[in-house]
This record gives structure tokens, sequence and C-alpha cells, in this order.
């Protein structure tokens, strides 16, 4: 995809246009953040929006990018620029950004009259302290790498913010769209409670229960946010989120599991994220035998039925996929897909073209997200066809991180994100790291490395389609990586609810929300 | 009296002091790290290094201990390592949650148990009492987990009569809380009707032929004053000690109920506590667990004192 | 959940004779006809049981592991008597191999009870002072912890499997033991024959594991039915938290945490691996209360005599 970066660019890849045929009901609702269909009524102010979340948060830190933390961020704070559903930059808390001809710096013009929770107005040093806070080891947290390019940030007054960067960069716009803004006061006590600049205030917080933010009803936005209060509940089983759906005490629901939502169909507005906000995927370790060669790596591209897995475990709610990257990606190739079929009698070939016989892995898998342990039974089941056992070992969350990223596994479930982004973006997950690299530790495969390179390196649109090009050959090669499937998020509305939105992460936007009873 | 429960109170403290070693031990046995449950696993290996740090768990483990033990002393539990709240606070809203769930478990046995036992024990060669015998039997068998699923999918799902899982405070809003209440609370209180219901009959047997009861029957008391209030006295000694014992073993016990019907209470709440390693709450809450457990031991046994004139503790 | 109320009282049933040697002459061997109706129905379920555990290949109509995803959730019929869950797969083969999982579970949580518990608990009563006390000390710590958390804690410890889950249920077993032994103990300690054999001169050890212990041995007998049976619903338990046996392994509580989740699409699913959980504890519950008879029947005491005119 190419980006102008002084204006909006038009998509000109044509897969993106194909895709967004096919969103449907999702773009529909979701269309724009600030596209608003007509309405035949007047919109209706006020009520508690209960929103059900299949879990808690541990912090109101908006540069923790945990997959949990997403549906706060975009409700208690703002970002700098937004994206709409195309990928197209639009104004957020920045409302011009001019990068320097040399392309190693970007200028921002605050949007005025902007306050943080407190009333504090909202000024350029607050943006210099973020950016600080973001690029400090202790505080950064999953900011920290993506600010890895960021030389300097001054603000030459209150309402300008410059951005020097050390090298030329292609990811300016997703650096300013992944950066929220937190108010400099609170950056002490983001474990239990945040003030940001966002539609909504904090207003309490019991752990394991529930949150509930206010309206901030000095918003900026458009449409100042229309419900008075969202209670976020936590569910730690999804199972009671959904009958809790059922029952009226939830108004919406994010992430709906796959096995609910034929049943659900019919009574609920189900609106479906973007396919691919993440991707189910395989990792192998390439430095533990029998992985060590590449052909028998390669040989697992052939012996997972992602239909099957598709079809069985995520109940259709899906798409296969082969490489990470979403169909909104520049770097998306569908042929991948034709090239690489459930095919054993092929895997067998590969195996024993690598020398492996009868062989032995251990595969971790995590249970909290239930698809993955199922992913590896569809594996392990098809692989002892050909004579190769797998061994399933699911663990809870830490020992599975540890493990994982530790490199002390063989095979291990796992879901990547950041594959709708700017293609080289995707090596801030841990496994696809360039270098402190999981399973490669700083030995990673050379042409992968410098494919992610010379795709951060140039902002001419042909040559990052070369770089794409590259970057796929070399993963697929390669194959320490292994993707399944999308992972579909489905957000589940009980009909009352209007005007529900999502970003491109499928975070959900809740600004716009009314409650129509 | 007061020398036994003050003996009785100062066993507790050994109990207690060997409950916390024991618990720490196991955390230098156990592996994983809280530090990754916190920063998600995304984390670089420097980033997880920093945050142990942060948490104290880089120093030596009987160092960590007197730390501890020094603030458990002073009536602090710590701070969890995931959200950063007391752990006393934590325990304070669970607590209430769990006991909820408890008091009214043990309401329903007893509302089953009660009739069941007079009548089985009233009619003794019945069907009515081998229906009892066979229910008992079931009672105690059946695994907790499956009849809650089983009541789950017969009133919830098929039925559509009562809410499949959630939690209403009973203390703000009784009456949604009773509906919330019935399922979980059959659940888990049948198993205890079963234990005693038998009881009750063995206690209701046992008294009905005894000789005051048939001196009562020959002065010409009527027959149900005799059953209900001579017979039911005898019988609440075992009762009580039933009712004790539960309860203390379901403010910890029932995790699986508590994880059915997506209760927030103290049960589940170690089981997150236990995944994601965050070890000052796993403390805190098995040493409220054990006290509790001694405690509620304790008032059983001065009840039934109180109960039964004949038993004298020295 | 708590274990059954346990017979934890020994009876003083029999009272063997002593000879010149201080060598125990054990009771007659009770009589397993007055096991009664429900202990031989019992006794005839775990039998079955242990036929279904050990013979499972044979008797499995089709491999548990074997997925046919096209043929997911389906239900009841001729071809799959308890449906097929969401890989396709026969539940009724897999609640078949399930039941190695159980009587295995049942099995080593007895033995590890057994072989750790009693002999604790019979050090304790036997010698008494600080060391009855420190024992009964540590036990007070282990009982005061519900059974499901202290499985949990020791899981967490060991890690997840079949295997550690069935450690860990037999480490819940051994204060049940213990407190059974010990009572026995301090009940026989003063008994006559006891008082007799130690007059003899002979020593502590033989005293403690000969005479006492085998004497001990029936309601020691009867808690290990009931044992058996609390394992069984605890490692059923732990599966069921996802502790236990790992996938794809047919366990009885695996299946049903599974089942659980998809009560919507495949409602029996959850109902056969509960049935036959329930058989099993019932089976040996009834199995227990039949050894119990026996316990009261048995024997050559002066109140086992009454018992059995009673």
């Amino acid at each position: 995809m190419t980006r102008a970066w002084s204006q909006p660019s038009r998509p000109s890849h044509p897969t993106r246009r194909d895709f967004l045929q096919h969103v449907g009901l999702g773009a529909a609702l979701g269309a724009g953040l600030l596209a608003l269909p007509p309405r035949a009524h007047a919109k209706k102010k006020g009520g508690t929006l209960t929103v059900g979340m299949p879990n808690d948060w541990n912090t109101f830190d908006p540069h923790n990018l945990a997959f949990a933390n997403f549906t706060l961020q975009q409700n208690l704070y703002d970002t700098l620029i937004r994206y709409d559903q195309r990928l197209r930059p639009l104004p957020g808390l920045a409302e011009k950004w001019v990068v320097a001809p040399d392309g190693q710096s970007v200028m921002l013009t605050l949007r005025k009259g902007v306050q943080f929770h407190s009333g504090k107005a909202l000024q350029a040093a607050d943006v210099v302290a973020n950016f600080e806070k973001a690029a400090d080891k202790d505080r950064g947290q999953n900011m920290l790498p993506a600010v890895a390019n960021v030389a300097e940030v001054t603000a030459p007054d209150a309402g300008t913010v410059l951005i020097k960067f050390k090298k030329v960069s292609p990811e300016i716009t997703d650096l300013l769209q992944a950066m929220a803004i937190i108010e400099p006061s609170a950056m002490d006590s983001l474990k239990n409670r945040g003030s940001g600049t966002g539609p909504f205030k904090f207003l309490e917080w019991v752990p394991g229960d529930h949150t509930t933010l206010e309206r901030n009803t000095a918003y900026w936005g458009p449409g100042s946010p229309w419900v008075d209060r969202v209670a976020f509940k936590v569910f730690t089983d999804s199972d009671a989120m959904v009958a809790a759906l059922q029952s009226g005490i939830c108004d919406l629901v994010v992430s709906l599991p796959p096995k609910d939502v034929t049943r659900l169909a019919s009574e609920f507005n189900l609106v479906r994220g973007h396919p691919g906000a993440l991707t189910y995927e395989l990792r192998v370790n390439g430095t533990k035998p029998p992985f060590d060669k590449k052909e028998a790596r390669q040989a697992l591209q052939y012996a997972i039925d992602r239909q099957g897995v598709v079809d069985s475990v995520l109940f259709g709610v899906s798409q296969p996929a082969v490489l990470p990257f979403s169909r909104a990606s520049a770097a998306y190739d569908p042929s991948a897909l034709q090239k690489y079929r459930f095919d054993l009698a092929r895997a067998k070939e590969l195996f024993a073209k690598a020398g492996v016989t009868g062989g032995q892995a251990e595969c971790l898998a995590l249970p909290q997200f239930p698809e993955l342990p199922a992913i590896a039974q569809v594996l392990k089941a098809d692989l002892a066809k050909i004579g190769f056992t797998v061994d399933l070992a699911v663990l809870d969350s830490t020992q599975y991180y540890k493990r994982v990223l530790g490199g002390d596994f063989v095979l291990a479930t796992s879901f990547s994100g950041n594959t709708q982004k700017y293609p080289s973006r995707i090596s801030l997950n841990s496994i696809y790291r360039t270098a402190n690299n999981p399973v490669w530790k700083d030995n990673v495969p050379k042409a992968y490395v410098d494919a992610v390179a010379e795709a951060t390196a140039t902002v001419d649109p042909a040559k990052q389609k070369v770089a794409f090009a590259k970057l796929n050959a070399a993963i697929l090669d390669e194959s320490w990586v292994v993707s399944i499937a999308y992972r579909q998020s489905v957000f589940a509305l009980a009909r009352h609810v209007q005007d529900y939105a999502f970003t491109v992460d499928d975070m959900a936007v809740l600004e716009n929300v009314s409650l129509e009873k | 009296m007061a020398r036994y429960v003050l003996l009785r109170l100062a066993q507790l403290v050994p109990v207690l002091l060997l409950a916390s070693v024991a618990v720490w031990l196991m955390i230098y046995l156990i592996p994983g790290d809280p530090a990754i449950s916190l920063l998600g696993g995304d984390a670089t290996p420097e980033q997880l290094q920093r945050a142990r740090a942060r948490m104290g768990l880089d120093q030596p483990l009987p160092v960590q201990y007197a730390l501890w033990l020094g603030r458990v002393a002073r009536g602090d539990l710590g701070v969890s390592y995931l959200n950063g709240l007391p752990v006393g606070t934590i325990l304070a809203q669970r607590i209430p949650v769990t006991a909820q769930l408890t008091v009214a478990s043990l309401v329903v046995a007893l509302l089953i148990a009660g009739p069941l036992g007079i009548v089985s024990a009233v009619r003794p060669r019945s069907w009515i009492a081998r229906g009892v015998t066979g229910y008992n039997a079931l009672a105690m068998a059946v695994p907790t987990f499956w009849l809650g699923i089983l009541l789950v999918l017969l009133f919830g799902i098929r039925l559509k009569w009562l809410p499949t899982s959630g939690f209403v405070p009973a203390w703000q809003e009784p009456g949604r809380a009773v509906r919330f209440l019935v399922l979980p609370a059959l659940t888990l209180g049948a198993y205890v009707s079963a234990v005693l219901a038998r009881f009750v009959r063995a206690a209701l047997l046992e008294t009905l032929f005894q000789d005051y009861v048939r001196t009562a029957r020959a002065k010409g008391v009527r027959e149900r004053t005799v059953v209900w209030i001579h017979a039911l006295r005898n019988a609440l000694i075992p009762v009580v000690t039933v009712v004790g014992l539960q309860f203390g073993a379901f403010m910890g016990g029932a995790v699986i109920t508590e994880a059915i019907f997506d209760y927030p209470g103290l049960g589940r709440m170690l089981l997150q506590a236990i995944l994601t390693r965050d070890y000052t709450v796993v403390q805190g809450a098995i040493l409220f667990v054990v006290l509790a457990f001694v405690l509620i031991n304790l008032l059983t046994d001065l009840v039934y004192a109180i109960l039964d004139p004949r038993i004298r503790y020295s | 959940m708590v274990e059954p109320a346990s017979s934890a009282v020994a009876a003083e049933s029999s009272s063997p004779h002593v000879d010149l040697k201080g060598r125990v002459r054990r009771a007659a061997a009770p009589d397993c006809g007055h096991l009664g109706g429900g202990g031989l129905v019992g006794l005839a379920v775990v039998a079955l049981l242990t036929c279904l555990a050990v013979a499972a290949p044979l008797i499995a109509p089709q491999d548990p592991l074997a997925q046919h995803r096209a043929d997911q959730f389906r239900g009841p019929s001729l071809t799959h008597l308890f449906g097929t869950d969401e890989f396709g797969r026969d539940i009724l083969s897999r609640v078949i191999y399930g039941a190695r999982i159980s009587v295995v579970t049942g099995a080593v949580a007895v033995l590890l009870g057994a072989i750790v518990g009693i002999p604790l608990g019979i050090l304790g009563g036997f010698v008494g002072g600080l060391t009855d006390a420190g024992i009964m000390r540590l036990l007070d710590c282990l009982l005061a912890v519900p059974a499901i958390l202290l499985a949990m804690v020791i899981i967490a410890l060991l890690g997840p499997g079949s295997f550690n889950a069935m450690l860990a249920v037999g480490i819940v077993a051994v204060p049940t033991f213990a407190r059974l032994a010990r009572a026995s103990t301090l009940t026989l300690k003063e008994r006559e024959f006891v008082l007799a054999t130690r007059a003899l001169g002979v020593g502590p050890a033989y005293l403690m594991f000969r005479t006492i212990l085998l004497n001990a041995l029936t309601p020691l007998v009867v808690q290990t039915a009931a044992t058996a049976a609390v394992a069984m619903l605890l490692e059923a338990a732990l599966s069921f938290l996802g502790l236990g046996t790992q996938p794809p392994a047919p366990s009885w509580g695996s299946m049903l945490n599974t089942g659980r989740s998809f009560l919507y699409q495949a409602p029996w699913y959850g109902l056969f691996p509960g049935l036959v959980i329930t058989a099993c504890v019932l089976a040996l519950n009834a199995l227990a209360d039949g050894f119990q008879a026996i316990m009261d029947r048995g024997g050559t005491g002066a109140a086992a005599r009454a018992a059995r005119t009673a």
C-alpha cells in the first residue's frame, strides 16, 4: 500500500477493494469513524451500556497493547491519528501532520481545545512526555519497540510537536495511530486508574468484576458520547458472558466465541471485525531437532488441514491463511493459499527429505484460548497418519509464555498480531523479531532480516512491493511460523444498540453508541 | 471452658505458621513467573527481569518470607502483583460472595434434609424411607460439576426458568439474588443434604426409642410434640457439626460451582491467582481458608457444648 | 466437596488369640456373603469397571483418538451409541478408555494414601507425645485446606497431567488414612491382647506393624472403597478444571469440561461421562457400606456376635 504522507491517500492495492466488498454488514455498521448513516429519528441520549468482556485488564496503561486491554484504550484515551476502515489516516488528537521532505521527521499540529479528564488542557509538552514514557525501559511496555526509531521529540510551541526519526521510516502513520496520549500526572497510577482525553472518563474499577466509565462531557469528538455510562463486566467464562447477553444483562459482547455465532445470529446483531486482526499460527523451533532442518518445517505447511481447522475448530467463522498478513495488508498474497494445500503425502515426502521418519515432538498450547489446544489436536491427529507423534502440553499462561518466550519449546500453537499494518510491523511479535528472537536468538534467517530491513527502508511503493515479496518468500521458505487461519472477531450487539463501530485492530469504539430502548 | 478456648486458639498459631511455610516452599518450587502475567506474551527478557526486580522477586527466598511474615504480623497481607490492590481488599470483596453461596447451599441442604430425615425416621419401613435412602446414595455419588451441568441444561437452557450464571449480592437485591442462587445452591447443597438426611434420620431413630421419650408418651403428651421438640433437639448436634464442617470447607472448596456459575468468589479467585502466579494473593487466601476452617471448627465445638449440657471441655 | 463421613472409629470387633511367641492369630476371614445386596452390586460394578479398563482396546468399538471431522456433533445413533464430539470422535469409545484413568487413579490414590498415611497414623498414635502432636498438626494443616484447593496447588507444583493428578489425589488421601489408623491405634493400644503382647517383651516395631496394624485393618479396608470414590471424583474435578488429564487423552472429567462448553450444540456430550462417574461412585460407596456390614457382623468379638444376632 502506498501512503502519501502529507494527505490521506487512496488505496491502490486491488485486493483491498475486493476485500471490502466481502466485509458486508461489518462495513456498513462500522463504516468510517466519522461517517454516520442518516437517522430516521432523533438519537436517544443516556443510559448505561453494559459491555461483556472475556477477560479483565490489569493495567490502565494504553501503551500495554495486550489484546485484553484493547477495548479500554479507544474509549478512555485518544491516539494522535486514527485510521478509517480502509487504513487511511484521519485526524485524531493531531489535526495536521506534515512529514519533512527527507522523511526523517514529522510535524504535528495538535487539535485546539482538547482537555484531559481532569480538566487540564492538552499541550505539546504532554505529547512529549508520552513519547518519553514510551521510550523508557521501565515504563514503555509494548510501545518501546514501536518508538525505537524515534530520535527526539520536541515541542516548538504549545500546539506543535516535532518528532525526529533516526532513519527514514514508512511506518510513521502506524506509530501515530498506535500512540495513545495519557495525562502525564496520571502516569504513576496507571495500575488502578487511567486519565486521558477520550470520550469516557474513569469512574471505578473492581478488579475481576467490572469497570465503570462515565461520559466525558468536554469531549472534543464529533458527537459527544451518547450514553451516560459504560460498564465493562468481566467474565472469566465465555459461556457465562454469552448467557449474560442472552438474559439482557449485557448489551454488547466483544469476541463472541465462534461456536455461538450460528445460534445467536437471529436474535442479535452480529458484527464481524476484520478477519486477520490476529492470525492463528504454529510456532516451530528451528534450532531443535527434528525441525532444525528446513524441509521438516516446510512439511508442516502441508500437514495442517487449514480448512478443516476453520470448519471444525472455528465453526466456519474465519478463513484459512498461509501467511500472517491479513487481506487488507499490502503484503497479502492470495497465491500462497493455492500453493500450500493440505497434502499429507507431500508432507511425508518433505519429512523424508529431512531425514525424519516416525519422529516425535511436544506441542504447547494455551487453554485460555480454547482454539489453540483444539488446533493442536487436529495437527496431532493428522500427523499421526504419517507416523509423526505430537505430544500435547496444555500449560497455564505463565508457564506457556515462559517457555515460548524463552525458546524452550519444539512446537507451540499461538497467534500473532499487527498483521494489518505495515508489513514489517509483524516483527513486533516475539516470534517474528529480527533480533533477540526467542527461537533464533540473534541468528535470525538472513533472508528474512534483510527483507524486513528492505521493507522498512523505503517509501517507494514499487520497491516496497519487491520487499514484501521477498518477505513472504523468506517466511515461507524458512517456515518457522506456519500460519493457519485468521482470528475473526465477532461482536454481538443487542438490537437496541446503535452505531457501534470498531477500529482496524478490532478495538471497540463506543463514542457514538446509543441505546434505543 | 475459657481455658479450653484459649488452648485451641493457641494451637492455631503453629498450624498457621506451618501453612505459611508450606505455601512459601511451594512458591519456590512452582514453575512460572508473575512478571509474564503482568507484561503479556511479547515482553522481552529484559523487561521481564526488570519487572521481577520491581516486585522484589529477585531476593533470596528466606528474605522474602521474613519480610512477608513481618508484614503479616502487622496485619498487612501485601499487594497483588497483578493489579496492585491490597490483598486484604481483594479478600474482602470475594469473601461475602462465597459466604452468600455457602449459606444458601446449607439452607437448601437443610430444607431438603430436614423433611427427608424426619419422614424416613418416623416411617422407617415405608417406600418413602427407601426412596430417601436411594436419594441419599445418589446425592452422595453425583459429582458436583455434573449436577451443575445438568441443572443448567434443564432449568436454564431447556426450560429457561432460571438464569444460568451470574451473581447478585443478596444484601443489595434480595429478590433477584434468590433467582440467581437457586441453581448454584442446589448444586453445592445436594451432597450435604444427603449427609445431613442420614444424620437426622439416625439421630431421630436413636431418640425415638429413648426412655425419656417413652415416658413422655406414657404421660400422654401428643406424639407430634414428642417427635418435634425432644428428638429434634438431639438431632441438632450432628447437624451443627456437619454444617460447621461444610461451612469451612465451602469457603475455599466451592471452586467448581463458582466456575460453572461464574461466581466471583474466593475459590475462583484462588484458582486464578494460582494460574497467574499472583503469590501474595495465593498466600493471603490460603491463610484465610485455613484460619476460617479452624475457627469455624472451634465455634462448632462450642455450640456443640451449649446444645448438649453433658459435654464439658476441660 | 468434602469426603464422605467415613467410619472413623474402629469397632472393637475382634480379639484375636496371642500365642506364647507373641504371634497373633487373626480372627477367621470375614464372610463375603455378608456383603449384602447393595454391596454385591457394588462389587459387580467395580469388577465390570476394572474389566472395561483392562480390556478397553477389545471392547471399545472405535479408536478414541480417531478424528472424523465431518461427523462433528452427531447425536446418539446406532453407529455412535453416545454420539460424537467436536472432532467427530466416538464418545462411547472415549468413555470406555476413560475408565482406565479412573480405575488407575482410584488405585494409586488408595495405595499412596495407605502406604504413607497408615504408618504415619500408627506411629503417631503409638508413640504419642511430641511426635504425635507434630504429625497431627501437619495433618490438620492438610485437612484444613479443602481437597480441591490442595490438589490444585500440588498440580501447580508438579505440572498438569493424569499421572500428576493421581499423585495429587493420593497426597490428599493421606490425612484420612492417617487419622483413621491413629484412631484405631489409640483404641487398640490399651486393649488387653496388646498389653499382653507387650508384656511378652516384643519390640515396638513388631507391635506396631503386626499386632496393631493387622487388627486395625478392617476399618481401613472400608475406607479404601470410600477413598477410591473420592479419588475418582477429585481426578474428574481436576480434569474438569483443565489441570488433570491432557487432551486428547479421554478422561471423564475433561470430557465433562468440554461437554459443558458445547451444551447447546451437543447436550448428550455432557450427559454420558457424568452418568458413568455417578454409577462408579455409587458402586464404590455401596461396596464401602458392604464392607462396613461385614465389619459389624464378621469377627469373633462379643460386639460382633451381638451385631449378628441383632
